[in-house]
């Protein structure tokens, strides 16, 4: 096959017009601050917002979903530790909520109404959260429940997603993670008639506490 | 999928009398051409970034036989496996043998136009593993065994009445024609196939060469869970999709979204590095890489088309076509419709398998200005349109080129154009409007023969 492919590849093209003689990197809008920028973009999707300062803000928010109630709620175990320094899955059983802190192969999947993560970034230019996965919060904690709450400190929001990009590259060369995934807004389709339809299998309803 | 892209004209003639198809396609392209131009206007940089696209693919194209190799190389010490699939054939032989060895009964799948060209679904059940398509558009597809006629929206032609029908007989829904229902009904059918499949097969929009990576971009999440609750995750990929850097992905992952659906970014990209870390809790096993030619290769070696394979299927190209927006996309016959798949379907295939595509067309170039890769369509039919000439339509009538000779000796001839010209004037007043004699009744299938005027410029011109 390759020897196939270096004799197509032999074959003198056309010269390509289009190259230019430097490539601009992509900068964003200078207009607003990352911050706000990343609310702004964030809520555009539909996405919820929430100013925390602590566990017990966050406990608020919670309170706030109505669907987060029926099931239970999966607060996972980020590398950094940060959930469990905020101590958010104590606080949430203190006020009755039913707390899973990993995915046990007898949990039903069906059971969980909400899962918290954490992020390792807010990119502001599209109002997305870049994850690594991580031992404690894998591929499934950002996707298995129809409800995904965030949470995020305000110093990791970024500008672009290109910044997102160096350091998943960084993290995924050196073998600690085998994945890294992008979220923008709740899960989507419009395969019906082009109507737009949010929540088909990832989550339909997305929530950022912000920290900080 | 059996192609049968060779068609076009009939196929497009029927679809012109449906009705409803008329108005779901003018309602669904116009759709998209308002909110590609949104979400490209609003970059002062888009041309910027349709230029680094650009190179990025090209870039990864021009030395494909090295960055192959790396990719191979990488995907090995992410921990996968590599396996280099010469046709289709031997892509569908090698998930099989994944499939039998890991005792897999049922496979999810999301949409991935490598496994429609190899037809793996078909040979899936034939071996034994039930393939379920996760797409909910591809799902309904699946359901119906229809075939996809867009790409990027397999099921534009289908309207919410037909689905709930579809639904009904199939799943034994209650019957609605409501796409938020309909849409949940689907969630929860597929739920359970999801949590207990043991393989998952995907495509790929891009595969990086440095780092082994594979990238998955989709707005259902479906791709997502198939890679990441299954024991198995098979990925087939085009050899086409290869960039060389990780930087690729920016320019490239900015402008796909923004030229498919409009949106900024997918709601999820997925960036794999092969299997899941010891410390890991989900994600696969087993991953395989399956590197797909059929037919690449040969579209690769000719150079005039070889930028067709920088196309990232965002079908911005589809929406602006005045063909495609009348014709639809199944009477392109063949997986990849639109402009770019007029080229991309004979190339692959071969021309004579796909000899009637370059030819539906008005050149008008539309498709070239929306491409986020700036690929010049318009040239590749034109030069497709010159290979089906040379290598089919010539060897199958010798005439035609005597046609053609006689043609160049005529119009070169001011006396023979004359003469022509009259002749043509009185065979429409005596044969009728529409009389075209012998061999060029071909030509004028499918086309509105002009009305010979009875005096020529030239003497009207002489008169004045």
């Amino acid at each position: 096959m390759l020897a196939d492919i270096r004799r197509a590849l032999a074959r003198p093209a056309p010269p390509d017009h289009h190259y230019p003689e430097v490539l601009r990197p992509t900068s964003a809008p200078a207009s607003a601050t990352p911050e706000e920028l990343f609310e702004a973009r964030f809520k555009a999707l539909g996405g919820h917002w929430h100013i925390v300062r602590d566990a017990a803000d966050i406990v608020q928010a919670v309170d706030s979903i109505a669907a987060a109630k029926a099931g239970l709620v999966w607060v996972a175990r980020d590398a950094a530790g940060r959930l469990d320094g905020l101590g958010l899955a104590d606080s949430l059983t203190a006020v009755g909520y039913r707390v899973i802190r990993s995915l046990a192969s007898e949990t039903d999947r069906d059971a969980i109404s909400l899962t918290i993560t954490t992020s390792t970034a807010g990119i502001a230019d599209s109002g997305s959260f870049g994850l690594l996965a991580e031992p404690g919060q894998g591929r499934l904690a950002s996707l298995i429940a129809p409800i995904h709450l965030v949470v995020l400190h305000r110093s990791q929001i970024i500008a672009t997603l290109g910044e997102f990009l160096r350091t998943a590259e960084i993290a995924l060369r050196s073998g600690s993670t085998s994945a890294a995934v992008l979220i923008t807004g709740p899960s989507r389709t419009a395969d019906i008639e082009g109507q737009l339809i949010v929540g088909v299998h990832g989550p339909g309803e997305i929530h950022c506490a912000l920290v900080g | 999928m059996k192609p049968r892209a060779d068609r076009f004209q009939e196929k497009s003639h029927e679809a012109l009398d449906l009705v409803v198809l008329q108005g779901s396609l003018q309602r669904t392209t116009e759709r998209f051409v308002a909110a590609r131009e949104t979400a490209s206007g609003e970059r002062a940089d888009w041309e910027d970034l349709r230029t680094r696209a650009r190179a990025a693919r090209a870039g990864g194209m021009a030395k494909l036989d090295l960055y192959l190799v790396q990719l191979e190389r990488n995907v090995l010490k992410n921990g996968g496996s590599v396996f280099w699939a010469q046709d289709a054939a031997e892509a569908r032989d090698y998930v099989i043998g994944v499939a039998k060895r890991r005792g897999v009964r049922l496979a999810i799948k999301s949409k991935s136009m490598a496994t429609e060209e190899i037809g793996l679904n078909e040979a899936l059940e034939a071996a034994g593993v039930k393939p379920v398509e996760t797409d909910l558009g591809e799902y309904i597809i699946q359901l119906a065994h229809d075939t996809p006629s867009h790409f990027l929206a397999p099921a534009i032609h289908w309207t919410k009445e037909a689905v709930g029908e579809l639904f009904t007989r199939e799943l034994g829904a209650v019957p609605t024609t409501d796409p938020a229902a309909l849409t949940a009904i689907a969630r929860v059918a597929l739920r359970h196939d999801f949590l207990s499949a043991t393989m998952g097969i995907t495509g790929a929009n891009f595969a990086v060469a440095d780092t082994g990576s594979i990238v998955v971009v989709e707005n259902e999440g479906n791709a997502r869970l198939t890679t990441s609750a299954p024991a198995v995750h098979v990925a087939i990929v085009g050899i086409d999709k290869v960039v060389a850097q990780f930087a690729d992905l920016e320019p490239l992952l900015m402008v796909l979204p923004r030229s498919a659906t409009g949106q900024r970014l997918s709601t999820y990209v997925s960036i794999l590095n092969g299997v899941r870390r010891s410390d890991e809790t989900d994600g696969p096993e087993e991953f395989h890489l399956v590197l797909l030619d059929n037919g690449r290769t040969q579209l690769l070696g000719d150079p005039e088309a070889r930028e067709s394979l920088y196309c990232v299927k965002c079908s911005a190209c589809l929406a602006v076509c005045p063909v495609f927006r009348r014709a639809g996309g199944h009477a392109y016959g063949w997986v990849y419709q639109g402009p770019i798949g007029s080229v991309l379907t004979p190339g692959l295939l071969g021309v004579e398998h796909a000899a009637t595509l370059p030819f539906a067309s008005s050149l008008c170039g539309a498709c070239r200005d929306a491409c986020p890769i700036k690929i010049d369509i318009p040239r590749m039919l034109v030069h497709m349109r010159q290979r089906v000439i040379e290598e089919v339509e010539r060897p199958k009538s010798p005439w035609s080129s005597w046609m053609m000779a006689l043609a160049a000796r005529v119009m070169a001839s001011p006396t023979g154009f004359s003469v022509l010209g009259r002749m043509g004037y009185w065979g429409q007043r005596l044969g009728g409007k529409w009389f075209v004699p012998g061999p060029m009744a071909a030509w004028a299938r499918g086309r509105a023969v002009p009305q010979i005027a009875r005096r020529p410029l030239r003497a009207l011109v002489r008169d004045r």
